[in-house]
C-alpha cells in the first residue's frame, strides 16, 4: 500500500523556471528510498510539496492519508503530525535543551505530560543521547544534533520520514552513524524518503534511489532490501 | 489548557526577550491612554461644574411697580408653558429689599426714599444642554412685553461652560480613537518584529504540526498583556496626576473606577487587535 504518491507534478516559479517537471513515482509503507541529484536538482522542492509546504502547480501529491488537491489549510498540521521532517540545518530551537525541543514536538499536538517525558527520555535513549538531555544546541556536535533532530522528528510516530540532505553538515563518522539510524528506524516500519547529493551514501546499501535531474525523474532504480 | 499556558508562557518569556521593544511600546501606548484619560477627566470636571452653575442660572424680569395681579399671573403661566423653563417664582419688592438686607444689610439702603427694588419673576432653567441659547431666546422673546421693565442679564459663564464641556466631549473622543488606533499601529508593529525576529521557531513550530491557533496564540496574548499593562500603568499615573492636582484645583473629582477600568480593557482589547492585524498580515 502506498504512503506516498506522486502524480505528474510541476512546479514552476518566476521568470519560466521549472522546479519539477512531470514528476510520478510513488512510495510503499515502510519502504526506504534515497532521493538523489545535483544541487538545484529539485530535491528540496518535492520534499516541500509533500509536507505541503507549498502546493503543486499541477499534478497531485497524495501523503499519510490526504492530498494536495483537496487539503485544508487547517488540516496541514494533521498531516505533518504524521510525518517527520529532518533538515541539514538541523531547524532545532536554540532556547530549548536537546530534550525540550524533543518534548515540543509533543507538547504542540496536545500529549499527556506523563507521555511527553517518557516518550521524550525513550527517544533520547534511543538516540544514544541521554547524557545530553540538558545540553543546548550550541553545546552538542553537529551529529548530536542531528540526531536531536531526528528525535523530534520521531515523536509522534511518523509515517514516513522525510529528510533533506541531512548529512550534509557532518563528518564521515557521524554521517555513517546518522545512516544506520535512518536504516533501523526503516527496520522498525517507518517509510524513509532521504533526499541528499552525496552518491557515496546510495552505495552502502541497495536501496531504492530515485534520481532527479533538472527537476526531471530520470531515475528510479529499485531496492534489493535492506543491507 | 497547555497550549493555553504555554502561549501565556511564550508571550511572558517575549517580553523580558524583547525588553527595549516593548518598553518603548508599552510607554508609547501609556501615554497615549494618559492623554485620553486626562482628557476624559477635564470633561468630566466641566461637566460637573455645569451642572452645579446650571442650579445657580436664572433668569430675572423685573417688572413695574404697579404691575396687577391679573397681569403677574398672566405672565407666570405664559413663562412656565415655555420650553425648558423648571419653575417661575414672582417675588414682591418687599421680598427683594429683604433678601438684599440679608445678604448685604442695611446700609446701603439708609438715605433711599421708600424700596427701590422692583417686583420680579424669577425664571429656573431646567436642563443644561442648550441653556445658554434658551436663556438668550426667553430674553429676547419677552423683552418688549409691556410689565417688563428690565431684564437680568443671561449667565454667560454657564453659555461658554456648556458649550466648552461640549467641545470637550467631542475632543476626547476624537482624540481617544486617533490615539486608540495609533497605539493599535505601535502593537501591530511590535508583534510583526516579534513575528520577524521568532520565525524560526515559528517555521519549526508549523513543520512539526502545531495547528496555527497554538502559533497564534502566544503574540495574542502578547498584544493583550502590552495594552493591558499600558492600561494598568495608565490608570496609576492619572491617580498621581489627580493627587497631584488636588492641590492646584480644589474639588477635581478623578475619574471614576468604571471609567480607569475601561482605560484597562481598552488597552487590552487594542493590543489584542493589533496582535490579530500583525497575524493577519504577517504570519502564514
Amino acid at each position: 500500500m502506498s504512503i506516498l504518491r506522486v502524480k505528474d507534478v510541476r512546479k514552476s516559479y518566476g521568470r519560466g523556471w521549472i522546479a519539477l517537471d512531470n514528476v510520478s513515482f510513488s512510495l510503499d509503507d515502510g519502504e526506504f528510498a534515497f532521493l538523489v541529484g545535483s544541487s538545484g536538482a529539485g530535491k528540496s522542492t518535492l520534499l516541500s510539496l509533500i509536507y505541503m509546504g507549498e502546493k503543486p502547480g499541477s499534478g497531485i501529491i497524495e501523503a499519510v492519508g490526504f492530498d494536495s488537491d483537496n487539503i485544508k489549510p487547517e488540516e496541514i498540521p494533521l498531516l505533518r503530525r504524521k510525518l517527520g521532517i529532518v533538515f541539514q540545518d538541523f531547524r532545532l530551537l536554540p532556547e530549548m535543551t536537546a530534550s525540550e525541543n524533543i518534548a515540543f514536538s509533543l507538547k504542540v499536538t496536545g500529549q499527556p505530560r506523563k507521555f511527553i517525558k517518557s516518550r521524550t527520555f525513550e527517544l533520547l535513549s534511543m538516540m544514544g543521547l541521554s547524557h545530553k538531555a540538558k545540553s543546548y544546541p550550541h553545546e552538542l556536535s553537529g551529529g548530536e544534533k542531528q540526531r536531536v533532530s531526528v528525535a523530534r522528528a520521531l515523536a509522534n510516530n511518523p509515517l514516513l520520514l522525510l529528510a533533506d540532505e541531512p548529512t550534509g553538515n557532518l563528518d564521515p563518522q557521524a554521517t555513517d552513524e546518522l545512516i544506520r539510524l535512518f536504516f533501523e528506524i526503516n527496520r522498525q516500519g517507518t517509510a524513509v524518503l532521504m533526499a541528499t547529493h552525496d552518491t557515496a551514501l546510495i552505495d552502502i546499501a541497495p536501496m531504492r534511489v530515485l534520481e532527479l535531474e533538472n527537476g526531471v525523474l530520470v531515475g528510479d532504480r529499485p531496492g534489493k532490501g535492506m543491507p | 489548557m497547555r497550549a493555553f499556558l504555554f502561549a501565556i508562557g511564550q508571550a511572558f518569556s517575549s517580553f523580558w526577550r524583547r525588553s527595549f521593544v516593548t518598553f518603548l511600546s508599552i510607554i508609547t501606548i501609556t501615554i497615549a491612554l494618559v492623554i485620553l484619560g486626562a482628557f476624559l477627566t477635564i470633561s468630566l470636571n466641566l461637566r460637573s461644574t455645569l451642572g452645579n452653575l446650571k442650579r445657580q442660572v436664572q433668569l430675572e424680569f423685573y417688572l413695574e411697580k404697579g404691575i396687577t395681579k391679573a397681569d403677574v399671573t398672566g405672565l407666570l403661566n405664559k413663562l412656565e408653558s415655555e420650553d425648558g423653563v423648571e419653575s417661575v417664582e414672582f417675588a414682591t419688592a418687599e421680598r427683594a429689599r429683604i433678601e438684599f438686607i440679608e445678604e448685604f444689610g442695611d446700609e446701603l439702603l439708609r438715605g433711599l426714599p421708600g424700596n427701590p427694588f422692583p417686583p420680579s419673576i424669577r425664571v429656573e432653567l431646567s436642563h443644561a444642554t442648550g441653556m445658554g441659547e434658551r436663556v438668550t431666546e426667553l430674553a429676547e422673546k419677552y423683552r418688549d412685553e409691556l410689565q417688563i421693565i428690565e431684564l437680568s442679564a443671561p449667565n454667560r459663564i454657564a453659555y461658554r461652560l456648556s458649550k466648552a464641556s461640549r467641545t470637550f466631549l467631542f475632543l476626547s473622543l476624537g482624540w481617544g480613537i486617533i490615539l486608540l488606533f495609533a497605539a493599535t499601529v505601535i502593537i501591530t508593529n511590535t508583534i510583526r518584529l516579534a513575528i520577524a525576529q521568532r520565525g524560526n521557531s515559528i517555521e519549526i513550530m508549523q513543520l512539526v504540526g502545531a495547528s496555527p491557533a497554538f502559533v497564534r496564540m502566544p503574540f495574542l496574548f502578547e498584544g493583550v498583556l502590552h495594552g493591558a499593562l499600558s492600561g494598568g500603568l495608565a490608570w496609576l499615573i492619572l491617580w498621581s496626576l489627580y493627587r497631584g492636582s488636588e492641590y492646584i484645583v480644589p474639588g477635581i473629582i478623578p475619574l471614576p473606577l468604571i471609567m480607569n477600568i475601561i482605560i484597562v480593557l481598552l488597552g487590552a482589547i487594542f493590543g489584542g487587535l493589533g496582535s490579530y492585524i500583525a497575524l493577519r498580515r504577517y504570519l502564514n
